[in-house]
């Protein structure tokens, strides 16, 4: 259900939509950017795919129907458009799925802190090695601390699928983290 | 599962902590960013159903009565299939094609036509085949054993 604010938000968008819309975007910012960037890697990327997560949000924002919660709506907007951009980046370079998560570990070492020895580096190496699905999954659940009713509502898919995708995800984990 | 749903607790050290960077001030100057974009991106406009939803009601329940008549038209019209050959049209077709035909195949032939046939009363409708199996030498009481 929409809570108190986001409905004050959304009615409010009914009759001002730039001004509303401009409140929700830094209600959720950050929360999106996270999610996207855990996907993605790269902070362009994750740039590029928060910039359309919010234009398409500002395009639905009429239609969208207030029986499930703004940011479920949004969050899902972005976890849609996170694996769109993974896809066409993947088929556009005709990369197989190996390759391209050597990819995404060259963006990730890229990064000016990156330090392959510290642990947290380590368990975003493991993550990369995911699928794409799993990864999503373990990111909602270990860094977003999301209940799996709500995973759930965002990705259409069964608690019983996410409990499971999640548990193979934390034992690849392990033997990721236990191997190096 | 449930004492592995932490990994925290299990690899002392990791904490829930991301540990990329985001450009100074990234999210102060985002909403102005996106304000720009939004303002030169159309707003896409979906026509709304229910002035017209009447109206494709009765379209789709017009095209579901069509449908539903045309099947049952096929179905009548699939009983009187011109394919299911009368009586003397099998005796003509046999005549015709009948040094194509071996015994088998002519068994099969009456057995799948619309012939209200009895073996023990033999008239007049059946002289035909009957002379065609003599004159093919066929055994009368083997094809009557057939069927």
């Amino acid at each position: 259900m929409v809570d108190k604010h986001d409905k004050e938000l959304i009615q409010r968008f009914r009759e001002n939509r730039n001004y509303a819309f401009n409140l929700i975007v830094r209600k959720y910012q950050e929360r999106l950017y996270w999610h996207i960037r855990k996907m993605v890697i790269s902070h362009d990327d994750a740039d590029d795919v928060l910039q359309n997560t919010f234009i398409k949000a500002y395009q639905g924002l009429d239609r969208f129907r207030e029986d499930a919660s703004l940011f479920t709506w949004l969050y899902r907007i972005a976890t849609n458009e996170s694996l769109t951009f993974l896809k066409k980046h993947r088929s556009r370079f005709l990369l197989p799925i190996g390759d391209y998560q050597q990819q995404l570990e060259r963006t990730l070492e890229s990064e000016p802190d990156f330090d392959g020895e510290e642990l947290q580096w380590r368990l975003q190496k493991a993550i990369i090695r995911l699928p794409e699905k799993q990864r999503l999954v373990f990111n909602m659940k270990y860094f977003d601390e999301m209940k799996y009713e709500d995973m759930s509502a965002i990705l259409g898919t069964s608690v019983g699928a996410l409990k499971a995708s999640y548990h193979h995800a934390l034992k690849k984990i392990e033997q990721y983290l236990t191997e190096d | 599962m449930k004492a592995k749903e932490n990994i925290p607790e299990e690899m002392p050290g990791m904490s829930r902590k991301i540990p990329f960077g985001v450009p100074d001030n990234y999210f102060d100057k985002f909403p102005a960013r996106i304000q720009e974009r939004v303002s030169e991106t159309p707003i896409l406009t979906f026509p709304r159903l229910y002035p017209i939803r009447r109206r494709l009601a009765l379209a789709a329940m017009f095209i579901g009565l069509v449908t539903v008549g045309y099947f049952s038209l096929r179905m009548i019209l699939n009983r009187q299939d011109p394919r299911i050959l009368s009586g003397d049209e099998v005796s003509t077709a046999i005549e015709y094609f009948g040094y194509q035909f071996d015994d088998d195949m002519l068994i099969a032939a009456i057995i799948e036509s619309d012939i209200d046939f009895d073996p023990q009363d033999v008239d007049n409708e059946t002289d035909v085949i009957i002379e065609f199996l003599s004159s093919e030498e066929i055994d009368f009481n083997e094809f009557l054993n057939e069927y």
